[in-house]
């Protein structure tokens, strides 16, 4: 069901301040959120912190999904903060659910992909902080790359590279550095 | 010819790239993933390309988050917030300060007192029926109006039968009287207990609304996430402006010859029926303020009863010769008296 043209006016406007790469959009939705997202997580086990953190992940997953195009406006977008930080709470508990043994709780479905659910991985952290080790500029190639999802053109002009091939190179050379600092974290990543 | 092509994928950055991005279409996914299901090599690679897209994705997200953090903390006014109670919490600290403000902005322009006074004796009492029969606002209207004499010898009658009454049991009057004694020693200073004044000597017996000073915590706590951060600013600095002044006068009246104050607490249950609590945005404290001879007792009504330490450690002190600041269980809790009512040491003169 398409969501009330009196909302969708709002969220058109926010949606474009999105587009527009204007961050201030999402601290309004932060602060037109809290509440209900703290509710929801602070009756289910967890803290104010925890629930900032869930709608921050949230506001980030649509900031994600609006600027790669991903995203799809099927419901007023606080229904979708609120969803999106409702699944990550429950797939949350499952995970520390699981680490306790004889309770099992199966994660939601939704609509998160198999990427979506291996940044929420612990694993995701190990990379995460092998890319701070790795320094510049092949942290922020790869920033452009897999987080901004530019083109190979559009980076070469960012970063002053003669063409998309000499990003291509580039960011194959950081793939190997990374790895390899991966490898010295933890072996099993190799 | 397998080998082939599984080498193909493995090697093909970007194939791997836009596969783990999610950027391929239905038809190229389903080729992709035929393919990896006999290549070992090839789902090993796609697994290293999905988890180096996931790494960095993640730092993507916690750089935007901390953004997000940063911004938050700074910016002040939430869009959509419930204003309401923005508007409600800024009203109610508005008018506490107000009310604080000309309090001790009109206290300057009266005679400074001739004695401050030193930390109270506490005392707990249990509910006790006669409390319902406390002198009646048509009588303490009379004392208010006029203060004279007269008033004050009729309300002495009542006040020594008031006092005739034991004082609750569990605490006898030497053991309040030491439990009561803070470490300024206010208490020992206390030439006798209030119960204890000489008959002839006149008194006084009036009621008096305290009204609860809110701190900062209260405003915190009140205070809707995003509240407008410079109005709260400008609402503090103001009240610290407040508190300065009575400060001072604190200082000044801390040097004068000490006065005695015996404080008690009832529960509001125990008000006379005539002593409605009065509501508003303040807090309010009803309290009979007895004054005898060189010793005031207040008996204060609490929707809850504070705890025996507590009141030991509670401190009453003058800021002018009609103002008194009763500070108990981490709060300030002011008093004006009636006109024709001022501190006993005023009335002494």
């Amino acid at each position: 069901m398409a969501p009330s043209p009196l909302f969708a006016s709002d969220d058109a406007r926010i949606l474009d301040r999105i587009r527009k790469g204007d961050e201030g959009a999402l601290a309004d939705l932060y602060r037109e959120n809290r509440k209900p997202v703290r509710a929801l997580v602070t009756r289910n086990s967890g803290s104010e912190d925890d629930a900032d953190d869930m709608l921050q992940e949230a506001l980030v997953t649509l900031w994600e999904r609006v600027a790669t195009g991903r995203f799809r406006y099927s419901a007023r977008l606080g229904t979708f903060i609120y969803a999106t930080a409702r699944n990550m709470w429950l797939r949350r508990l499952a995970r520390a659910r699981r680490e306790i043994p004889g309770i099992a709780t199966d994660p939601p479905a939704d609509d998160a992909s198999p990427l979506d659910l291996m940044i929420e991985d612990e694993e995701s952290e190990i990379i995460r902080s092998a890319l701070e080790r790795l320094g510049e500029p092949c942290r922020k190639l790869l920033l452009l790359f897999y987080w901004e999802e530019e083109s190979m053109e559009s980076i070469a002009a960012q970063m002053g590279m003669a063409n998309a091939d000499t990003v291509k190179s580039r960011k194959y050379q950081c793939k190997k550095s990374l790895e390899a600092l991966i490898r010295e974290r933890s072996p099993r990543h190799g | 010819m397998a080998d082939d092509r599984d080498n193909h994928i493995a090697s093909d950055e970007d194939l791997l790239s836009r596969y783990a991005l999610g950027r391929l279409n239905e038809a190229e996914r389903e080729k992709v993933d035929r393919h990896t299901a006999g290549c070992s090599a090839c789902t090993e690679a796609l697994q290293r390309e999905m988890r180096i897209a996931a790494g960095v994705r993640r730092l993507g997200r916690e750089d935007l988050k901390e953004r997000l953090r940063r911004r938050v903390a700074t910016e002040p006014r939430p869009a959509g917030r419930p204003r309401i109670l923005i508007a409600a919490a800024l009203v109610g600290v508005i008018a506490g300060l107000g009310v604080y403000y000309a309090w001790f902005k009109g206290g300057e322009t009266l005679p400074p007192l001739p004695g401050g006074s030193p930390p109270l004796a506490g005392r707990t009492e249990s509910p006790r029926q006669d409390e319902r029969n406390a002198p009646s606002r048509e009588l303490a209207d009379k004392v208010k109006g006029d203060g004279t004499a007269e008033s004050s010898a009729r309300l002495s009658g009542h006040l020594q039968a008031d006092q005739k009454e034991p004082v609750s049991p569990a605490i006898p009057d030497a053991e309040n009287d030491r439990r009561g004694a803070p470490a300024g020693g206010g208490a020992a200073s206390r030439s006798k207990p209030a119960g204890e004044a000489p008959a002839t000597e006149p008194a006084a017996e009036f009621w008096s609304d305290g009204i609860v000073e809110r701190g900062d915590a209260a405003l915190d706590a009140e205070a809707p996430p995003g509240a407008v951060a410079s109005q709260e600013k400008n609402a503090v600095l103001f009240k610290s402006k407040a508190l300065k002044e009575a400060e001072g006068r604190l200082k000044d009246a801390r040097s004068r010859p000490p006065a005695q104050y015996l404080l008690r607490q009832q529960p509001t249950s125990a008000l006379p029926a005539d002593r409605e609590r009065s509501g508003g945005e303040q807090q309010r404290v009803p309290t009979r303020v007895n004054q005898r001879g060189s010793t005031t007792t207040m008996t204060m009504y609490l929707d809850s009863l504070v705890d025996e330490r507590e009141m030991t450690r509670a401190r009453v002190e003058a800021v002018s010769d009609d103002s008194v600041v009763v500070t108990l269980g981490g709060k300030k809790i002011l008093y004006r008296f009636p006109p024709g009512q001022s501190s006993q040491q005023q009335r002494q003169k």
